[in-house]
């Protein structure tokens, strides 16, 4: 665009008579370095949020006039990997004896069982094959019932349930890459990942953990964690609010909604947030919530259907308000 | 809601960025920021149009953070250096952004509530004359003579402060 073109969309812009499309575009050539003072103003007008846009935009633009080159080059070498890949490929199909093929998928199967078997309850589901090789048991057998009827309930949750008696069912016509169950629609996202953040907010704003101290039986499988986080704390030489709640919240909108368990509330007080692995068997859930000038962070895991009382949290809770009910005694006395 | 809109940042940032991680972080910022305006705004407003706004905003800061780490020869990869707000600025440019910031805001309390708003619907929303009539009941043409009213009252006292 010409200068004069430039100063002719000034004109219109203080006019009023611009299209938002024109204002884009005005900010576009208003990036360039050494520009009259007018102009300086103008750019000043039309704000950090419109020149960072037009920013973007030319980025994107000055990208699109490059990447061709680069495109074609890459599908040249992309043509010869794939290629190079269906030869190894069908020669491998074509080598490989059937028996071994059928073989590798019942290995296959095993080894992706054994991947996916839960941490936490490894002791239980371990016990029912051990079961097999021993003589009856009958205390073992309630168990293993058990232990059967919430694998079903587990697997009526999710949608991929490990079953091993496919492996029969195997066509030896197929090859063994096939038999690789992908009925996992959803991409795993590990709900550990926002206990990570916790700690690394907890880190960044130099809050360590609370002590559990709690009347309640305690069970040793529920893992819980609580931290106390100021609502203020010091940048510089001022006092500045805490980002607490938008920084869950953005933990948070990170995980699908579809997410097993998915439940999320909140406002600028309160934060609620539950989430299931089904992979591990875990439960997690996180509550938040402002109490007397101070941010009460309350984090649980536990095995899936285990009870969660809230007795712990309720304690925690009532020992910030105590605080505020003693502080405000003492000013009366002093009073 | 939140969903949605981080939905709409992440596609802007995929849009720009390679690597999916960065895009997800990117997206966490532009929601941060997303959150501090919309604390000021009314949230009728086109908080959509915002929302993709600010993760452009959000894209080309990374983008020159990426810049300046590169040409501080790609050694220093801190992370507290990538997360700290306008590492990529020098002390100078800051200083000037901030007193800009300062400038306008001093500038628009000048302004009549009614000529504050429509200007703002222009900068900050990027609604149209069109969409700002609709949205206000005025008419378009009392719409853009309002706006052109607001913008030479803000060019005439920048340039009068630049000046002095």
């Amino acid at each position: 665009m010409t200068d004069k073109a430039i100063q002719k969309l000034i004109d219109r812009y203080l006019a009023g008579t611009t299209t938002p499309e024109e204002e884009r575009q005005l900010a576009r050539e208003l990036l360039r370095p050494d520009i009259p003072e007018d102009w300086q103003t103008v750019r000043l007008m039309l704000g950090e949020l419109a020149m960072g846009e037009a920013e973007y935009d030319a980025i994107m633009a000055n990208r699109q006039r490059q990447t061709p080159v680069i495109k074609r080059m890459r599908l040249r070498w992309l043509s010869i990997a794939a290629s190079l890949l269906l030869i190894i490929g069908v020669g491998m199909m074509l080598l490989r004896p059937t028996q071994e093929k059928q073989l590798d998928a019942v290995v296959a199967k095993v080894q992706k069982q054994a991947c996916e078997a839960p941490e936490v309850r490894q002791e239980q589901t371990l016990s029912p094959q051990a079961s097999d090789s021993q003589s009856a048991h009958v205390g073992k057998k309630v168990r293993r019932r058990r232990i059967n009827s919430e694998m079903v309930k587990a697997s009526e949750e999710v949608s991929v349930a490990p079953v091993v008696d496919e492996a029969d069912e195997t066509d030896p016509n197929l090859h063994y890459a096939s038999h690789e169950e992908t009925s996992d629609t959803l991409p795993y996202q590990d709900p550990c990942r926002m206990n990570e953040f916790i700690a690394k907010l907890a880190d960044y704003y130099q809050v360590t953990e609370g002590l559990l101290k709690c009347s309640a039986p305690m069970d040793s499988n529920i893992v819980s964690a609580v931290y106390v986080f100021p609502e203020k704390w010091v940048v510089g030489n001022r006092l500045q609010e805490i980002d607490l709640f938008p920084r869950l919240l953005q933990a948070a909108c990170w995980y699908s909604d579809e997410t097993p368990g998915y439940l999320l509330n909140f406002s600028h007080h309160q934060f609620f947030f539950e989430l299931k692995d089904l992979q591990k068997q875990l439960q997690y859930r996180w509550i938040a919530e402002r109490v007397n000038g101070k941010i009460l962070l309350y984090g649980t895991t536990a095995p899936l259907g285990a009870k969660v009382t809230s007795v712990c949290y309720q304690a925690y809770r009532e020992e910030l308000m105590q605080i505020k009910h003693i502080n405000n005694k003492s000013k009366q006395i002093r009073l | 809601m939140a969903q949605q809109l981080r939905a709409q940042m992440l596609k802007v940032a995929l849009d720009f960025l390679d690597s999916k991680d960065d895009a997800e972080d990117v997206t966490q910022d532009a929601m941060l920021q997303l959150w501090r305006y919309c604390e000021h705004i009314d949230v009728s407003r086109n908080v959509s149009g915002l929302a993709v706004r600010v993760a452009k905003n959000c894209c080309v800061s990374y983008y020159r953070k990426r810049q300046v780490e590169r040409r501080f020869n790609g050694a220093d990869s801190d992370v507290a250096l990538l997360h700290k707000p306008d590492a990529s600025v020098s002390p100078q440019e800051q200083l000037e952004a901030e007193d800009a910031r300062h400038q306008m805001t001093e500038v628009l309390a000048l302004l009549k509530p009614r000529e504050r708003e429509l200007f703002e619907l222009r900068q900050l929303d990027g609604l149209s004359t069109k969409q700002i009539a609709q949205q206000t009941g005025i008419r378009p043409k009392s719409v853009s003579a309002m706006v052109s009213g607001a913008r030479m009252k803000i060019f005439l006292e920048l340039k009068r402060r630049m000046k002095r």
